[in-house]
């Protein structure tokens, strides 16, 4: 699959880079600021680059100038030069840039036009002229290679999103380019498809001798087989460039502050009051490197535990009656059946975390607590006792508040201000009241001075803010949030779990379904974890990890302090053996 | 004027929204055609022009009101519109009647007034192709003159002030940066 | 045995457009009626169309024929040469009105019925592609709108999921039609940001593959035009030709005012 002439070797000399970068400044039409300035950088081939930087930096318009997708698709000018194997990329005729750089964006959505599996690989055959009659083989060829060949004449808005990005990955590869860009792949992912994903990628990079631009702001899956970071600052240049290793230890700090997650490991060894000091100079980005790093020390063990059992706060008094639960909850959508017999009592003062792998029923379940489920369902639902029939609707809307994954399904206004005072004015509060308490809440969620905004033109990251303080102002008892992190940066993920936090210890209850672990090790009080509808474990978060069956079945991994605890342990159980062999061989 | 690709797909995306709209729209034209008997349905006629004054006000090229409807019927077919092909020519000439309206201003003005008259454009040319192919010629002519008279408003009401209106709102959502609309906005127009 | 499954869509098309423009000129119940009965008799014939899609799909078409047969009775313009049924105040029912009511109501159903054979008997994304190749729709317009058709489910379920989220927040809870309509604004706004901003997206990831518009490309789906199109072609148009000679035999023949 190599093609010598891509290469240019010219005997003896090194390689020519896959890709380079020359001072490029790319600038909207509309805008006063450039969006990067001066950034150079050159791409080896077969390297795998990841470009960090804190959001709005510009990375991904970065790697849209690379492949001349902007300024042609938008009001821009760039300035500089990229070259691919030497070649200024405006030298290459428009169709043709495919076959050498391909790019994988991250809405698994928004990347086809056909209607079916089959037409849209063929659609990238068609736009390369491939003879009609090559194109059967070849699409099989190309679907096989990412598991699809089975679904070959489905329509793709039936795929799950993992199998969306597949697709993606080998439409994009179909014209055969050996250098690929990733902007984002896995943002909208499940942590399962995320590590498919990732497989089949480093798996073709393999075997095509791909070279790889990731911009990715969840690392843990890629870090591995990072060669090189590149980090961007704020302002759009260039900030350091280096090993991942060295980029995270001299910019740990820098890293933490702009809110990009930072690998699992490397993040949990800056939190850990007993890291040796050594660590610190270099920091681990993957588990093997933690622990060799650590030799076993046994503070980082204690610590380690303390952590995955962390002592909770004396529960707030709170209403004994005030309880929301489920008895036999059943629940069918066509012909499957989503949940079976659910029995499930939440309180105040707790925070529970639903797990499941995708498709175990989690947002159904979350949807029926809510009180906004599916019509056909059996079972009982009771809120202080009293069933459906019992409350009216607003006295309902009182009390349990939802928080949907996509925060813009929720916007009901045309403005910031009216958005978080809808609630408040639709209980008729007065309206000096809620002038005081939207500015306070706006001035909490780091939103001041955004009050006359639309909605819809915010940031992701302000729109979840958002959508939370609408949910916050409404002061409802019991809070449920689907996915509440997902494609949020690690600041504002953080900031939002803090908030949650508070709000359980002050006596108020949050049940949220989450992908993230760490999260649910960090935060939950209790973790439920469906498994094809059916509830197979309620309990705190740390008995779930030690359940590997189902982790495995559900394809969950336990967080990285809980993997490390028993890596060590593991170590010591070898260590303590050998000692042991030992001390029997000198003793006879 | 070379059409970006960008443009066209996001035509093609207001007709699907919009198709879910029309077909939202078809109970109320029956009702009030079974309330005021046929010119009923003119009064809700103008929506079914708003693709084109939208598309038209947001990307402001020679040709982006015949398009758009042209799109929008393409779609509507697809979709599984029972009314089969004809609703690709019929889009094509209410699109025209709005382009014509376009064309006359030299396509440099797209203030409120232009947008109603364009409403009226495709409603006038929506109501000359149905006097041919739906036989409106049949109604005695003060009939025909009522009938005109109201498509005639609803194009301006429900294609032009509507189709402003949504437009204008999307252009505050920011989702409309990279179209002329922005453009427009920034330079105060 | 000529399926029309078969047929190439664009041709089919062509035909429906050319068979409405003709029978447009005739106003008298005979040629629509026969025709009626000629398309009936070639989607039986030559469709593999189920029944039940007809029972579905065609009583709206038979209210909305029904409705027109009336209200033209009613008001139709009709020359002072036509004998009188009955009349009171604006309304005036003349032999000539009905015969036109007749004539307009036979002729909606005549529309329906050879759009469903084309609706019925046509996959939209082949409908595109011949479009393309043999009416030579540019690339770029026909791709456009097959990623727009793309969008049509995930939008369903967007507004599904909105619709939710909006009973959360309290506001399905309108009666009357201002409240309604001012609901529907509020979906349509997001639903259309959401739905440009998926295009944009869609348009780039198009042209990163390789995507230029330009006509010089191949096709996976091989739409040409081959005998049988010219023989569906010819048999619509004799069945056409039959209807309106026999209305003229008949001596009921009349183009607009104008008996033949």
């Amino acid at each position: 699959m190599i093609r010598p002439a891509d290469h240019r070797h010219v005997s003896g000399a090194v390689p020519v880079p896959a890709v380079e970068a020359e001072r490029l400044t790319f600038r909207y039409r509309s805008g006063e600021k450039p969006v990067f300035r001066d950034v150079s950088f050159s791409v080896k081939q077969r390297e795998t680059v990841l470009f960090l930087g804190p959001s709005g930096c510009g990375k991904s318009t970065l790697m849209y100038c690379l492949n001349r997708l902007y300024p042609d698709s938008v009001d821009g000018i760039l300035e500089g030069t990229v070259k691919v194997y030497g070649q200024p990329v405006s030298d290459v005729p428009a169709g043709e840039l495919c076959r050498k750089i391909g790019i994988v964006f991250q809405d698994p959505d928004s990347q086809f036009c056909m209607t079916r599996v089959d037409e849209e690989v063929a659609f990238g055959l068609e736009n390369l002229g491939v003879p009609r009659s090559e194109m059967d083989e070849r699409i099989d060829r190309i679907l096989r290679q990412v598991g699809l060949a089975e679904y070959r004449r489905e329509r793709i808005h039936t795929l799950s999103g993992g199998m969306k990005q597949k697709l993606a990955v080998a439409c994009v590869l179909a014209a055969e380019p050996k250098i690929l860009i990733l902007d984002e792949p896995t943002a909208q992912l499940d942590p399962q498809s995320a590590r498919e994903i990732v497989h089949h990628i480093i798996k073709f990079q393999q075997e095509r001798g791909l070279t790889l631009l990731i911009v990715e702001h969840r690392l843990d899956e890629w870090i591995a087989h990072v060669d090189r970071c590149l980090l961007l600052h704020a302002d759009g240049g260039l900030l350091d460039e280096g090993a991942p290793r060295a980029c995270f230890t001299r910019h740990g700090k820098d890293l933490a502050h702009w809110g990009i997650w930072m690998p699992a490991v490397t993040q949990l060894t800056l939190e850990l009051p007993s890291s040796p000091d050594a660590v610190q100079e270099e920091l681990p980005v993957t588990e093997r490197q933690f622990i060799e790093a650590v030799k076993g020390a046994e503070s980082v063990t204690a610590d380690l535990e303390r952590r995955l059992q962390p002592p909770r706060p004396a529960e707030q008094p709170h209403d004994p009656e005030s309880v929301l639960s489920v008895d036999g909850l059943t629940v069918r959508i066509g012909n499957k059946t989503v949940l079976r017999r659910i029995d499930l009592a939440f309180r105040l003062g707790e925070l529970a975390a639903i797990v499941g792998a995708n498709g175990s029923g989690k947002t159904t379940l979350l949807q029926h607590l809510g009180g906004i489920g599916h019509k056909s369902s059996e079972g009982d639902w009771r809120l202080n006792g009293r069933p459906p029939s019992d409350w009216s609707q607003d006295e309902l809307r009182r009390r349990i508040g939802y928080v949907f994954q996509n925060p813009e399904h929720q916007f009901v206004t045309f403005t910031v201000f009216d958005e978080v005072a809808f609630g408040m004015r639709q209980q008729r509060l007065p309206e000096s009241a809620v002038h005081a308490e939207v500015r306070r809440l706006l001035q909490e969620s780091g939103l001041a001075g955004l009050e006359e905004a639309n909605p819809f033109s915010l940031s992701q990251g302000q729109k979840r803010r958002l959508s939370v303080a609408t949910m916050l102002a409404d002061e409802q008892q019991w809070l449920l949030l689907d996915e509440p992190t997902f494609g949020q940066d690690a600041r504002t993920s953080e900031q939002l779990m803090l908030l949650l936090r508070r709000r359980v210890e002050g006596g108020k209850a949050v049940i949220m379904v989450t992908h993230d672990m760490e999260l649910v090790q960090r935060y939950a009080d209790r973790v439920i974890l469906l498994m094809d509808g059916e509830v197979r474990y309620d309990g705190a978060p740390f008995g779930l990890w030690k359940q590997e069956d189902l982790l495995s079945q559900s394809g969950i991994i336990p967080p990285v302090c809980y993997r490390l605890r028993m890596m060590l342990e593991q170590q010591h159980v070898g260590e303590n053996a050998d000692a042991a062999f030992r001390t029997v061989e000198s003793g006879s | 004027m070379k059409w970006k690709l960008r443009e066209i797909v996001v035509m093609a995306a207001l007709s699907v929204v919009f198709a879910v709209v029309y077909l939202a729209f078809l109970p109320v034209g029956s009702l009030l055609a079974g309330a005021l008997g046929p010119i009923g349905w003119d009064v809700v006629f103008g929506i079914w022009f708003i693709v084109s004054i939208i598309a038209a006000y947001i990307i402001r090229k020679p040709g982006a009101a015949f398009i758009s409807e042209t799109v929008a019927a393409a779609v509507e077919v697809m979709l599984g519109n029972m009314v089969g092909p004809m609703l690709i020519v019929s889009g094509m000439i209410q699109g025209l009647g709005a382009e014509t309206v376009f064309a006359l201003t030299r396509y440099k003005r797209y203030s409120l007034p232009v947008l109603i008259a364009a409403g009226m454009g495709a409603a006038a040319f929506s109501f000359a192709w149905g006097f041919y192919v739906s036989g409106l010629g049949a109604y005695r002519i003060e009939l025909l003159l009522a009938m005109f008279a109201v498509r005639l408003l609803s194009g301006a009401v429900l294609a032009g002030i509507l189709g402003k209106w949504v437009a204008d709102a999307l252009n505050r959502t920011g989702v409309l940066r990279s179209f002329a609309i922005a453009e427009g906005r920034r330079s105060g127009r | 045995m000529l399926r029309l499954e078969q047929l190439n869509p664009a041709v089919k098309a062509a035909t429906i457009v050319v068979c409405v423009l003709v029978l447009a000129l005739f106003y008298d119940p005979w040629t629509p009626l026969l025709f009626l009965a000629w398309t009936w008799g070639t989607g039986m014939l030559f469709g593999r169309i189920h029944w039940k899609k007809w029972v579905l799909f065609f009583p709206p078409f038979l209210l909305f024929a029904f409705g027109y047969f009336w209200t033209v009775a009613l008001f139709a313009g009709a020359s002072e040469t036509s004998s009188v049924w009955w009349e009171w105040g604006w309304i005036r029912i003349t032999q000539e009105g009905l015969d036109k009511g007749l004539s307009l109501g036979l002729r909606v159903l005549a529309f329906a019925s050879i759009s469903f054979i084309f609706v019925f008997t046509t996959d939209p994304v082949h409908f595109i592609y011949s479009l393309m190749r043999q009416c030579k729709l540019p690339p770029k317009l026909a791709y456009g709108i097959l990623a727009g058709f793309r969008f049509m489910p995930s939008l369903r379920e967007e507004f599904a999921i909105m619709k939710k989220a909006h009973m959360i927040r309290g506001v399905d809870r309108a009666k009357g039609w201002r409240e309604r309509a001012k609901r529907l604004g509020r979906y349509v706004i997001p639903l259309l940001a959401a739905a440009i901003r998926k295009a944009e997206r869609t348009a780039m990831a198009m042209e990163s593959k390789g995507f230029t518009g330009d006509r010089n490309r191949t096709y996976y789906y091989d739409m040409k035009v081959t005998g049988k199109d010219g023989m569906y072609v010819a048999w619509m148009l004799v069945g056409l030709i039959i209807s309106v000679t026999v209305s003229w035999k008949l001596g009921t023949l009349t183009l607009y005012r104008i008996q033949l």
